[in-house]
């Protein structure tokens, strides 16, 4: 590293929990050095204890929560600090920006109040003063000065995210601490906040420490020299070093495993178009927002949206938040009323309510694999409901067949069928969820953001799945997502969504080679990838582990 | 705002004249009047009686006059005591009813407050676990056994205050706002602790702490108010059940308020002042939980444009 | 901030046991109410038996809780009480769990106009001063047990309705409910099969919270003398004794005001108890 003294360090920390079930030890030695000015990002998957390395350190992990080990902060040794001093480091020498900013900050106080209040705190100025110096640190950070007196929730997420940052950098800290700040966000508004984050590290000699899911993202925060990332699992570190390095030639079998994931996948090739099954005509959808008692006034989801989809095709729908992706296949699949246009399905004009074997060949898979799932049913029954509606002739012997044999196409143990779903991990549920919409012999298999909970790992496994049954099935999938890598991995042809309407559409190499619409331009710049050339071709993606 | 207000108030009418219309309905459907006495008054003098209380006139006209008295804060005469009219008789027991309501919901409020957050603050459990086995028994005990023996103790045993009637000024409500109020302290102090519990869990004090406030300043400014926000809303219901402490209140301590009129009311078959009673009592509550709402969208910004 | 939660995988009875309090409260509630069946039968005394021997005398070893006014064993009359006042508990919270939970969930599945206006009608009826038109009907129509399960049963349904309506929603808007009516499910099968068994734990809790409140309502009408009639009684009834004879004879008011706190004690515990179990996010 440097010879200068470092900034904030860590020797043999860890973080143990007192639970329910009996101590839980979240961070099981950690050695980390930061210097003055330098980023650390440090990756990890959720549960792997790298934000609670970093929460602990600062003693903000919770009073069930034990730390042991050395830490170094800008020359004070934080555990001999009482309680008292500790604070008056915290806001003044570091600053935190936290996940989805609109429950990290608070509700009832207007925004400018959360931004000055760590200025009367420390720097000892009048509340006039501390509101002007936070009406300007907001403008400097491209947030109105009218929204000073809003309430978090009257701002768009990317401007709560810029009150965050602004809150935390009022005192001018050494070290801004940063815990998945971008998760919660769409691409682009990622992409502004990491600019914004990179500027001010450049304006003012701030270090880093970055903690995300994402390794592409963590690619991006350390592009400076001297720059560090650190991969952790279970607790440990697994791997650590400069971060172009290490980017470039992950040792450890689990950061080579996330490197392949988070690497351009190769496109699939595309198909030659076979005659259209889906044709959708003009599609439109009101939502209706609700105004006084009994009334209530519609509100466009989507306009005129067509397009076709034929046997043995996957076409991803690209969108961010709002842009009407999860309503178009919920009206595709009748779940919510239309008010425009027209579907047809193989050649016969679909209206609301579905008769019963149209069910049977449109299905879904939904995002949260826990959500999806009764929980007082036990994976068997979960699997057998569909027979049971659309397959009566079965008998209890044939349908429990059929659900064992559809648990081992799907990769999961015979012996599930007796558990419940929070028995099994998100992407054994997740398995599941695409054995139920698969079990009855569907046509049509829509998937609205079905790997976007996963954790990098299982996203790929998950993908291969889908590809496989696909194959075997021929079945059309629509698959919803905000995220082009997967889609690259999974779609033949691509739809993007803007604001309920399509913006662009086309084969996905294509779209991703040389996008033609402004917005798809955007999209694609903002998405944070690893761009280092594969050293070594990831030779066999490994198979997942799942606890 | 002020379209909110008035929306509210709007809707409040068909409440308050439910409650009207479901209390005439009950009186007059009653068998026996208010001058079955001891023995049968000659016909004549009954025929009367009963056009001079209005009891000749069809039922709807009957409602009709009395819906327009209402309007006009008349609340007609006490068919028992014969000389004053109800509204009359209600304006007389309305300040006592009004001290011992009033002084119980603050106490219940504050105290009930103060107790929640010591024992959702306390790191060593000890005191937390105190003061919620204290409050568990008494969110139970009803407070016309708490009310004896309160008087039993205080009054006859120690001799500190008075127990019946308002002889001794201040003095004499001690017991009863006591009496009345620890059922609420005890649910309040419950529910403080709880959806404060709930609320310091939440990311955005862990964002407070992370600017190196003190604890009393994350408490103050950042958790207290969405924290009272259960307890706001349990405020209405709790009005009510004030009100219906205080009759029992009332009664106990031999104290003249509305409390005690309704009871004698119910039991004199005094029409007229039970109905009036009951049609207080049901605007008061409509109105509490107005400012209940109002103080709602105070305490959390996200509800108050709705 | 404690550890990021991952849901318990104990069974939420599993859980209950391991609830301190919620045991205690089962324990307790055991007891009193095998004491309320037994207690009769085991004493050498009976109902209304007077003894001409002791007649407001404090407890003894012949009359353990003492004697009231009359001469009667205070401790049959007690376990009597205790038994109708729990009964009465139980039926009128069933009639207004069944009365809620049909409310609500109807409300709650239907949406738009139907639930506006069921809901608006529970508003309007939350409003009102229902202990008083309940005494009002009381003193009008003459003092009746059904009356009391009118009136408590036309106070206590409403919470329940609310919140079996929230809860019906919220499950409505969960992804298994899509995913069963994209399947081609019947609403009749998507209330039965998914909505209704995720619904019991809620209703449970409920249900174990309305019975001491209508044991409360029910002694409160019996204080003001509109409740239970001699010759049966209620906890209720005997503690407006007990107040009666307070400054010559305490221990009339004390055993049944105490024991009408242990019953109201232990019926909150078991229901703090089960809410605790049912909570994924509270540490068992």
């Amino acid at each position: 590293m440097t010879a200068v003294a470092p900034l904030f360090a860590l020797r043999n920390f860890q973080v143990r929990f007192d639970t329910a079930d009996g101590p839980v030890a979240a961070v099981r030695g950690v050695d980390l050095t930061l210097a003055a000015g330098q980023a650390l990002a440090i990756v990890g998957e959720s549960g792997s204890g790298k934000s609670q390395t970093v929460l602990g350190a600062f003693g903000l992990t919770g009073a069930n929560s034990h730390i042991a080990g050395d830490i170094a902060f800008d020359g004070h040794d934080i555990r001999l600090l009482s309680p008292r001093q500790r604070r008056s480091l915290l806001g003044r020498d570091v600053g935190f920006v936290f996940q989805d900013p609109l429950t990290a900050l608070t509700p009832h106080l207007p925004v400018a109040r959360q931004i000055s209040e760590t200025l009367e705190r420390h720097r000892g100025f009048d509340r006039t003063a501390a509101r002007a110096a936070a009406i300007a640190l907001m403008t400097r950070l491209g947030l109105p000065a009218d929204r000073a007196d809003a309430y978090p929730h009257e701002l768009s997420g990317g401007q709560r995210q810029r009150v965050m940052i602004a809150s935390a950098l009022a005192c001018d800290p050494k070290l801004l601490i940063a815990d998945e700040p971008t998760t919660a966000l769409d691409v682009t508004v990622q992409a502004e906040i990491l600019a914004l984050l990179d500027s001010l590290r450049a304006e003012r000699g701030l270090a880093l420490v970055f903690i995300t899911h994402d390794l592409a993202v963590a690619a991006q925060v350390t592009g400076r020299p001297g720059d560090q990332v650190a991969v952790m699992r279970a607790g440990r570190i697994v791997e650590q070093g400069a971060a172009e390095a290490l980017l470039a030639a992950p040792a450890d079998p689990y950061t080579r495993a996330l490197a392949a994931a988070a690497r351009p996948a190769t496109p699939r090739e595309a198909a030659p178009t076979p005659l259209p099954r889906l044709v959708v005509d003009g599609l439109g959808v009101n939502y209706r927002r609700p105004s006084g008692w009994f009334a209530s006034r519609p509100v466009p989801a989507l306009r005129d949206v067509s397009f076709t989809a034929g046997p043995g095709e996957a076409i991803g729908i690209v969108g961010e938040s709002g842009s009407g992706k999860s309503t178009l296949i919920r009206a595709l699949l009748g779940l919510v009323p239309t008010c425009a246009g027209t579907i047809h399905w193989q050649g016969a004009p679909l209206c609301p309510p579905y008769p019963r074997a149209l069910r049977r060949s449109l299905q879904i898979v939904h995002q949260d694999p826990f959500a999806a799932l009764n929980p007082r049913l036990t994976i068997g029954q979960s699997l057998a409901e569909p027979l049971e509606i659309h397959a009566p002739e079965l008998t209890a012997g044939d349908r429990r067949a059929r659900v064992q044999d559809w648990l081992a196409r799907v990769g999961l143990p015979a012996s599930f069928a007796d558990r419940h779903p929070h028995e099994l991990s998100g992407g054994q549920n997740q398995r599941v969820n695409i054995a139920r919409a698969f079990i009855a012999g569907p046509a049509l298999v829509a998937c609205d953001e079905a790997v976007s909970a996963l954790d990098a790992e299982t996203k790929v496994a998950i993908l291969d799945l889908l590809l496989g049954l696909q194959a075997e099935t021929g079945v059309i999938l629509l698959f919803v997502t905000h995220d082009f890598q997967s889609v690259t991995t999974l779609c033949q042809r691509t739809i993007v969504l803007h604001c309920g309407k399509i913006v662009d559409a086309g084969a996905t190499s294509a779209l991703m080679a040389n996008p033609t619409q402004a917005y798809t331009r955007t999209l694609i710049a903002a998405m944070p990838r690893l761009t280092l050339p594969p050293q070594q071709a990831p030779a066999k993606r490994e198979k997942p582990r799942e606890t | 705002m002020g379209r909110f207000l008035l929306g509210r108030l709007l809707g409040a009418i068909p409440t308050l004249l439910a409650i009207i219309l479901l209390s005439f309905a009950i009186m007059r459907a009653a068998p026996g009047g208010p001058f079955d006495g001891e023995r049968a008054l000659p016909p004549e003098v009954e025929a009367n009686l009963r056009a001079a209380y209005d009891l000749d006139a069809p039922l709807a006209v009957q409602l009709g006059r009395y819906l327009a008295g209402l309007a006009r804060f008349d609340f007609g005469p006490s068919f028992k005591y014969a000389d004053f009219s109800v509204g009359e008789l209600i304006a007389g027991g309305a300040p006592v009813s009004a001290i011992i309501g009033g002084a119980a919901l603050l106490l219940a409020t504050v105290l009930g407050i103060a107790l929640g957050s010591v024992a959702a603050l306390d790191r060593h459990r000890a005191l937390d676990s105190g003061v919620m086995a204290l409050a568990v028994v008494g969110q139970v005990v009803p407070t016309f056994v708490v009310g004896p023996l309160l008087a039993l103790l205080f009054g006859l045993w120690l001799g500190w205050l008075p127990i019946a009637g308002l002889e001794g000024g201040a003095r004499a409500f001690v017991l009863p706002v006591v009496t009345l109020a620890l059922p609420y302290v005890a649910s309040i102090a419950r529910l403080t602790r709880g959806s404060l519990r709930e609320v310091l869990a939440q990311p955005f004090i862990r964002t407070a702490r992370a600017k190196g406030l003190d604890d009393a300043t994350v408490l103050w400014r950042h958790a207290l108010k969405p924290a009272l926000l259960p307890v706001v809303s349990y405020l209405g219901p709790a009005a009510a059940g004030l009100l219906t402490g205080s009759v029992v209140v009332e009664t106990v301590f031999g104290l003249p308020g509305i409390g005690r009129y309704f009871v004698q009311g119910a039991i004199n078959r005094d029409y007229t002042l039970v109905l009036g009673v009951v049609v207080l009592y049901g605007a008061l509550i409509i109105l509490f939980n107005l400012l209940v709402d109002i103080l709602y969208g105070w305490l959390d910004p996200r509800l108050a444009r709705r | 901030m404690t550890m990021p939660g991952r849901p318990s995988r104990r069974s939420p009875a599993a859980r209950l046991r391991r609830h301190r309090a919620g045991m205690i409260g089962t324990m307790l509630l055991t007891i009193l109410a095998v004491l309320a069946l037994t207690g009769p039968l085991l004493s050498p005394h009976g109902l209304d038996a007077v003894d001409w021997a002791a007649f407001e005398r404090p407890p003894s070893a012949s009359h353990i809780f003492g004697t009231d006014s009359a001469g009667r064993d205070l401790f049959v009359r007690l376990m009597l009480a205790t038994g109708i006042s729990l009964l009465l508990g139980l039926l009128a919270s069933l009639v207004s769990v069944v009365i809620g939970i049909l409310w609500g969930a109807i409300a709650g599945f239907a949406g738009g106009r139907v639930d506006a206006v069921m809901m608006r009608l529970v508003d309007i009826l939350y409003a009102m001063p229902f202990m008083f038109l309940v005494i009002l009907l009381m003193v009008v129509f003459g003092r009746s047990i059904w009356l009391i399960f009118i009136g408590v049963g036309a106070i206590e349904w409403l919470t329940l309705a609310r919140i079996v309506r929230g809860q019906t929603m919220q499950l409505k808007a969960m992804p298994f409910v899509e995913a069963a009516r994209a399947c081609g499910a019947s609403p009749a099968r998507i209330v039965a099969r998914h909505i209704v068994p995720n619904l019991l734990g809620v209703v449970a809790i409920y249900a174990t919270l309305t019975v001491p409140q209508v044991i409360l309502v029910e002694s409160f009408l019996s204080f003001l003398g509109l409740g239970v009639q001699e010759p049966l009684t209620s906890l209720g009834v005997l503690a407006k004794d007990g107040v009666d004879a307070l400054e010559t004879a305490p221990w009339l008011l004390l055993f049944p005001g105490g024991w009408l706190a242990l019953l109201l004690i232990a019926l909150n515990l078991l229901g703090d108890g089960l809410r605790d179990a049912l909570d994924p996010r509270e540490a068992l």
